[in-house]
């Protein structure tokens, strides 16, 4: 059975009340509604696990303590706690740029990896087959931004210029610059799977 | 020539027609072109394919698993109910304080180390260079071809024979 837009939307401002109510279990109600989205999120955006967790937890504790704040006429509830995760992930990255930054890049030397491999370092080279997440993993952050909620959330680019903090234009061509970006990058992926595609057909 | 002009617009405005943001007439177009011409017809599916293939794979980029998820919401619970922090009004003014005074010692040396050597410098290099102007020596030469026309100042830091005419300075007239 599914139900209205405007349903979803009465049963989530009940579930808020509940939950400003001191209600416990409204809390975790709009937990398990939005958590998974919003690590999916956040891990889309910095590509590390830890740091994902770290987002996810510091955004549902700001959105929770700050519940009272939120106004269902500006924006729906998943908008709201998007540019909550949004806005932090822009911190850590920013933060994770000066800290991360590549020395060899300064000196023009070539300098070779250490010999042991961190965990990490192996899990993204495991991930590195998949082809479309590396290429993600290249585009600015602007850009990756906007694909990851256009394709990966599924948002409209009226949700994606809230949550970015831009107007809808604009998000509109950083989707279409990331989209063209990425198969320039994906060009033989694309040809197979438009080839698959065909046989099907 | 047409064929490729056809598949360049397609390509340019392929994009924005699948996300359905041009207007009638231009949709109208390159439906058109993507009907005749098979250039443009495989772009557009190409470009459908790559959309299809990032709507698959993206939304499965990342998905935290049942057990990770109950162990961020144990940890948010735990943050939930810990108690707010005081607020540390003594500490932070006295953490303020001996920040601004830091920078404003940084300031100040910075001014000294900037300001001094010049206030110092300058007088004293003022003082050894005397300004003055001083007169030149200018010797008036004929030059011996010319016979008596050609007369010339020659700038020159000669000192003046002894039996020489009166030195003269620069720019002032021959007697007549």
């Amino acid at each position: 059975m599914t139900i209205s837009r405007a349903q979803y939307n009465a049963e989530i401002d009940a579930t808020i009340a509940r939950a400003l109510h001191g209600d416990q279990s409204a809390y975790a109600a709009l937990y398990d509604q939005y958590a998974a989205g919003l690590y999916r999120l956040c891990y889309s955006l910095l590509m590390n696990e830890q740091d994902a967790e770290d987002i996810l937890q510091e955004s549902f504790l700001y959105a929770f303590k700050n519940l009272h704040r939120y106004d269902s006429r500006k924006s729906a509830l998943k908008t709201w706690l998007y540019t909550i995760a949004v806005s932090r992930c822009r911190n850590t990255y920013r933060r994770k740029r000066f800290l991360t930054v590549d020395i060899s890049q300064w000196f023009g030397a070539e300098l070779k990896a250490p010999p042991a491999e961190a965990p990490e370092a192996a899990a993204i080279r495991r991930d590195a087959s998949d082809t479309i997440t590396r290429a993600l993993g290249e585009l600015s952050p602007r850009l990756r931004e906007a694909i990851v909620l256009r394709y990966g959330q599924g948002m409209t680019y009226r949700e994606i210029a809230e949550v970015m903090g831009c107007p809808q234009k604009t998000a509109e061509s950083r989707v279409r610059l990331g989209h063209q970006r990425l198969r320039q990058s994906l060009q033989p992926v694309g040809l197979g799977l438009l080839e698959e595609m065909l046989r099907v057909h | 020539m047409l064929i490729r002009f056809k598949y360049q617009y397609c390509k340019v405005h392929m994009a924005r027609f699948v996300a359905g943001d041009l207007s009638d007439a231009v949709r109208r177009r390159i439906g058109r072109y993507i009907d005749e011409c098979p250039d443009c017809y495989r772009e557009y599916m190409r470009h459908r394919a790559f959309d299809h293939n990032l709507s698959c794979r993206l939304p499965t980029l990342g998905r935290p698993s049942r057990q990770q998820l109950d162990g961020m919401w144990m940890a948010l619970q735990d943050e939930l109910v810990a108690p707010a922090k005081p607020i540390d009004t003594l500490g932070d003014f006295a953490r303020r304080s001996s920040l601004h005074f830091s920078y404003g010692l940084a300031a100040v040396a910075i001014c000294l180390a900037v300001l001094l050597p010049i206030a110092l410098g300058y007088h004293a290099s003022v003082a050894a260079v005397d300004m003055r102007p001083v007169p030149r020596l200018v010797s008036l030469a004929r030059t011996p071809t010319s016979g008596n026309l050609n007369r010339s100042a020659v700038i020159a830091a000669t000192p003046p024979r002894a039996g020489a005419s009166r030195p003269q300075l620069q720019n002032t007239p021959e007697p007549r």
